[in-house]
């Protein structure tokens, strides 16, 4: 079974689901100010984690064993496929032996360029809007490698007993030239060949509203509130190798963060916790109908889906110096329920398998904030700066992914 | 406003200066490694092509079946046809195994050891002969002149002038006959060969006189000697003319060249000699040059004809106006040659042999008949070696023969021990005793060897027509079995189990092919190199008139495409059975493709089979209407080498 790559992946899952801000905290931006940010996350991708937290490489779902049977199914005259199946069976071959694998090397980069708009419209309310631009570049080299039982395949053709020398030679052509075949027949059937692809587009837009709910002393909580816009390019069915910078639907999420200051224990050190379930909205998309013994050969339909709704929490210190600078580190976990595709049986087993994610990360943030600099009249322009890195701990059925994440704001 | 702008600039700086930061983080591109792939081995094919191009293959015909599969075959009856068919390929595997294994053990060592004795004997001959030839040469011209001198002592004057002049003739003859052997130009000679021993007394003082005719211990080329100071100074050397031409259309025959002017030694080289010139045009010139000594030599000014061998020329030999001998008649001058060449003996001797003048042949029929009796002796001593190729079908070769050759150098085929013609001349043998023993080992080790081959003939079902153990029978034998297991399971949609192929008249570049059915020509194309096309009326035959025009192609793998016109009216007319011919309605007016390669398989015998398509005509649409296979047994290489074996039963 040929699949994609990606096939489990969303990259939305790559930016925290709140764009508009970095580490959860409490704080909002004070009346009539603004923020302009932009963020950059590059990241590196040649593995994923399965269902079983296990790291496979990214080219895994490539990696195919070519058998006896799916050149029997590729063969569509009648009269040759007969003369195959009855030649395989007079040899003694069995059908699902292998005559050699599919190989390949897929290696991916993904940068995201995100503008951050973030306004005080109160002194506890700040609305941001976020519309990321992503850039993606997937390198594939894809080789096949007979094995034995294709040389036995083809020796026997040409045996003294058999004597088909033309077709021996005929079926060691074809073997080896099996990748372009397969490219051959995806083209045939629509699809884009498996070479390396680049991609850039919108990313989903995030509007994001949060309000200091409560804050009393040591003590401060914020509320959050996020609808995030399907203006993001999904996924082409066509291609093997891409994947969406969207998921293609509506997606609304609430959330909660406390922030503790721990002043008393060193001053400008807070501890925050948060909490946040996204809904992700039923969507249509056009998916193609594979199924687990077909693959390529499938018709393309526009389907009703469900993604699974996500679950993030962490906790994280941080710590704002008076002279401007500041740390974090923090964890947070991240579970997306499975999804659900309104498709035939057939197909809904392959596109459902292997959609539950799971993933926990270690963070770490250095800040510098220009803000008291220009309290102070040092700089002309309130401006913070943030180097931030990502580091994931396990995860299940993600990206092995590792963040760096810049972020150059600015207050006017 | 002055502050706003400020701000500005310092916030697009300091978005600029990050934006450049990312980018250099991940500005170059991603690479994937390419896994190295693992190929599969393909099955060689034959070296060359082996389908009667280029004059590859002998003749003749190439028996096989053809099978077109039915559309609704099944994969169990195509299983249960090859294991049915299983048992018939297995046997013929054990027969190419074990005549592979015969020939390597037994064969083999046999023939290695007669070659290293041919060697020897050919080196002990080449001793033997250097140092009986001056001795043979000088005992065969004394036995000649003794014999000739005892007939002309009966002659008349008339006659004995005659017979000089016919004689003279004839020794300048074989000048030319030397002068234009392909062997000539290569062969290296330690003194020059003679063009007839019993002419050397002629020769001497009038021929071969100059520097490049003396002998060369060394070994050297007599070709410039023969034709400077041989050919150039006959009577026939002054007479020949050559007009050269492109073979191409619509160019100028050149203006007569004189043999001497054309005969610049490169010219004559290149017109004659087999490394410039292709093999036909050599033989072809000098064809033409002695047909014009024996038959044409007295007729003046006759042209003889063009050459239209050869790649890019033609020649043109004729010749030129002038005085010939006038007392010689040309029926007699020709007929001494011919009688002579040819070997005509005594008995055949015609009537118009006219050495002495009839009247007195009349008058004195004793003299006529002792005349005769010597006559026939000179005839027998210059008759041809049976089984002499080209370089040696002169009765003198034996006096040129490779004791004269430089060290290391042999001349091919078997006159090296042309013996025969002496031998029967008692009087002119110098006997080489050590030599003859030799010979006669070697006859042995020859004896085994074709006694080996015919004790090794493996028992085989008999077939109708065939001997029992004829292996070729055996094959023919799985081939029907295949044939009537296919019938049996109803797989195919046409079953023609005679169906053959045959390459015939095949010369160095050029064939024609014939399909074949139940043996009735129903395909013909003619073969030039590796191209099929329809046959030109000059290669057109009335037998093939009902056959389709057939095209084809060799592939660079070797593979043979052959492509013909299903016409069922054709077929029938070509005198194809009916049945066989119902069997083709479904398909009339496509195109049958046959696609076969020459397959040798780990035995000696190497058979042709491949698949066969039914195609729409005039369609760009390729895919096949039907699809079968097809085989032939290469019948000839059968023969080559297990009839080697087993003809004889």
């Amino acid at each position: 079974m040929l699949i994609r790559p990606f096939t489990v992946f969303c990259f939305v899952g790559l930016l925290s689901s709140s764009l508009a801000f970095a580490y959860e905290d409490s704080k909002v931006m004070p009346a009539k100010i603004r923020r302009l940010t932009f963020r950059f996350v590059n990241t590196d991708i040649s593995e994923k984690t399965d269902g079983g937290t296990s790291s496979v490489p990214l080219s895994r779902p490539l990696n195919k064993a070519l058998t006896f049977n799916d050149i029997l199914k590729g063969e569509k005259d009648p009269v040759r496929h007969s003369l195959t199946s009855g030649f395989l069976a007079a040899e003694g071959f069995n059908p699902s032996d292998s005559v050699g694998q599919f190989v390949a090397d897929v290696k991916t980069r993904v940068q995201v360029s995100a503008p951050i708009f973030a306004l005080g419209l109160t002194s506890s309310t700040t609305l941001a809007v976020a519309v990321p631009i992503y850039n993606m570049q997937t390198a594939a080299e894809v080789s096949f490698q007979a094995n034995e039982m294709g040389q036995k395949f083809v020796n026997n053709l040409a045996s003294d007993f058999n004597n088909q020398i033309s077709s021996a030679r005929d079926a060691a052509s074809k073997l080896n030239d099996a990748v372009a075949r397969l490219n051959t027949k995806l083209v045939d059937n629509g699809y884009r060949p498996l070479e390396s692809w680049q991609g850039s587009g919108l990313g989903d837009a995030q509007l994001v509203m949060k309000h200091k709910t409560y804050a009393e002393g040591a003590l401060a909580l914020a509320t959050q509130g996020v609808i995030t816009a399907p203006t993001g390019r999904v996924d082409d069915p066509d291609n093997l190798l891409d994947k969406g910078f969207g998921d293609g639907q509506w997606d609304v999420a609430l959330g909660a963060t406390a922030e503790q200051s721990a002043h008393g224990l060193y001053e400008g050190l807070s501890l925050t916790q948060y909490v946040r379930y996204t809904y992700q909205m039923p969507g249509e998309r056009t998916v193609r109908l594979v199924t687990s013994s077909e693959t390529i050969e499938v018709p393309k339909q526009k389907v009703s889906f469900d993604l699974g709704d996500r679950v993030e929490t962490g906790a994280a210190a941080l710590i704002a110096r008076p002279s401007g600078w500041g740390a974090a580190i923090g964890y947070n976990y991240t579970r997306k329920a499975p999804d659900k595709f309104d498709v035939p049986v057939e197909t809904r087993s392959v596109v459902e398998r292997d959609t539950l994610e799971m993933q926990h990360q270690a963070e770490a943030e250095l800040v510098f904030s220009g803000v008291p600099a220009f309290r102070r009249g040092s700089i002309p322009v309130p401006f913070e700066l943030k180097l931030g890195y990502k580091h994931q701990l396990a995860s299940r059925n993600m990206p092995v992914t590792h963040l760096v994440q810049i972020d150059t704001g600015i207050f006017f | 406003m002055k502050r706003t702008k400020s701000f500005f600039q310092h916030a697009v700086n300091l978005m600029s200066a990050t934006l450049l930061i990312t980018t250099a983080l991940a500005c170059s591109p991603v690479t994937a490694t390419k896994p190295q792939p693992k190929k599969l081995s393909l099955p060689q094919t034959q070296s060359g092509t082996g389908f009667g191009f280029s004059g590859e293959t002998p003749t003749g015909l190439y028996r096989g079946g053809l099978l077109i599969w039915s559309p609704d075959v099944k994969a169990e009856q195509i299983r249960a046809l090859l294991s049915e068919t299983r048992e018939t390929n297995e046997k013929y595997v054990a027969l190419n195994r074990y005549f592979t294994k015969f020939i390597e053990t037994e064969v083999q060592p046999l023939r290695t050891e007669i070659t290293s004795r041919q060697k020897q004997y050919e080196l002990a001959k080449a001793d033997s002969d250097a140092r009986l030839a001056p001795l043979q040469m000088q005992k065969a011209a004394s036995w000649f002149v003794q014999e000739s001198q005892a007939i002309k002592s009966q002659f008349v004057d008339f006659d004995k002038l005659r017979m000089d002049g016919l004689f003279e003739a004839y020794c300048e003859a074989k000048i030319l006959d030397l002068a234009t052997r392909p062997f000539l130009s290569k062969g290296e000679f330690r003194s020059r060969p003679t063009p007839s021993a019993l002419c050397e007394s002629y020769y001497r003082g009038r021929y071969f006189t100059a520097e490049s005719c003396a002998d060369s211990p060394e070994g050297r080329s007599y070709y410039e000697c023969i034709w400077n100071d041989g050919v150039m100074r006959t009577r026939f050397g002054t007479r020949i003319q050559v007009r050269v031409a492109s073979r191409k259309a619509g160019t100028k025959v050149s203006d007569p060249l004189a043999l001497r002017d054309f005969a610049q030694f490169e010219l004559i080289k290149k017109a004659l000699a087999l490394e410039d010139v292709p093999f036909c045009t050599a033989s072809e010139v000098r064809r033409a040059l002695m047909s014009g000594v024996r038959y044409r030599v007295l007729a003046s000014g006759v042209i003889l004809g063009g050459l239209t061998c050869g790649e890019n020329s033609r020649f043109e030999v004729s010749y030129g106006s002038g005085e010939w001998d006038k007392e010689l008649s040309a029926s007699s001058a020709a007929f001494l040659i011919d009688a002579i060449e040819v070997g005509q003996g005594a008995a055949t001797l015609p009537v118009s042999f006219q050495w002495i003048d009839p009247v007195v042949a009349t008058a004195n029929r004793d003299l006529a008949g002792r005349v005769q009796g010597v006559a026939a002796k000179f005839a027998l001593f210059n008759a041809p070696v049976a089984s002499c190729g080209l370089d040696f079908s002169s009765p003198n070769d034996v006096f040129f023969n490779d004791g004269r050759l430089a060290r290391g150098q042999f001349l091919q085929g078997q006159c090296k021990s042309a013996l025969p013609p002496l031998s029967s001349l008692p009087e002119v043998i110098i006997a080489d005793e050590a030599l003859e023993m030799q010979r006669q080992d070697l006859l042995k080790l020859e004896r085994e060897l074709t006694s080996l081959k015919g004790n090794s003939c493996p028992v085989a079902p008999s077939c109708e027509g065939v001997a029992a153990g004829h292996a070729r029978c055996d094959f023919l034998n799985a081939q029907v079995r295949k044939a009537a297991a296919a019938e049996i399971k109803g797989v195919a949609s046409v079953l023609v189990t005679d169906f053959g192929l045959s390459f015939e008249r095949v010369n160095s570049s050029s064939s024609t092919a014939v399909i074949w059915m139940n043996g009735a020509p129903v395909g013909v194309g003619c073969v030039g190199e590796v191209k099929l096309g329809n046959c030109s009326a000059a290669f057109a035959r009335p037998e093939f008139a009902s056959a389709m025009p057939v095209q084809a192609e060799v592939s660079t793998d070797n593979e043979l495409l052959l492509k013909m016109k299903i016409d069922v009216r054709q077929l029938a007319a070509a005198g194809v059975p009916e049945s066989v011919v119902r069997q083709f309605l479904a398909f009339n007016e496509s195109i049958l493709e046959l696609n076969a390669t020459s397959n040798r398989m780990d035995g000696v015998v190497p058979y042709l089979s491949g698949k066969a398509f039914v195609r729409l005509a005039n369609s760009a649409n390729t895919t096949a209407l039907a699809e079968g296979s097809v085989s032939y047994l290469i019948e000839n290489s059968f023969d080559k080498t297990l009839g080697e074996f087993c003809s004889a039963n």
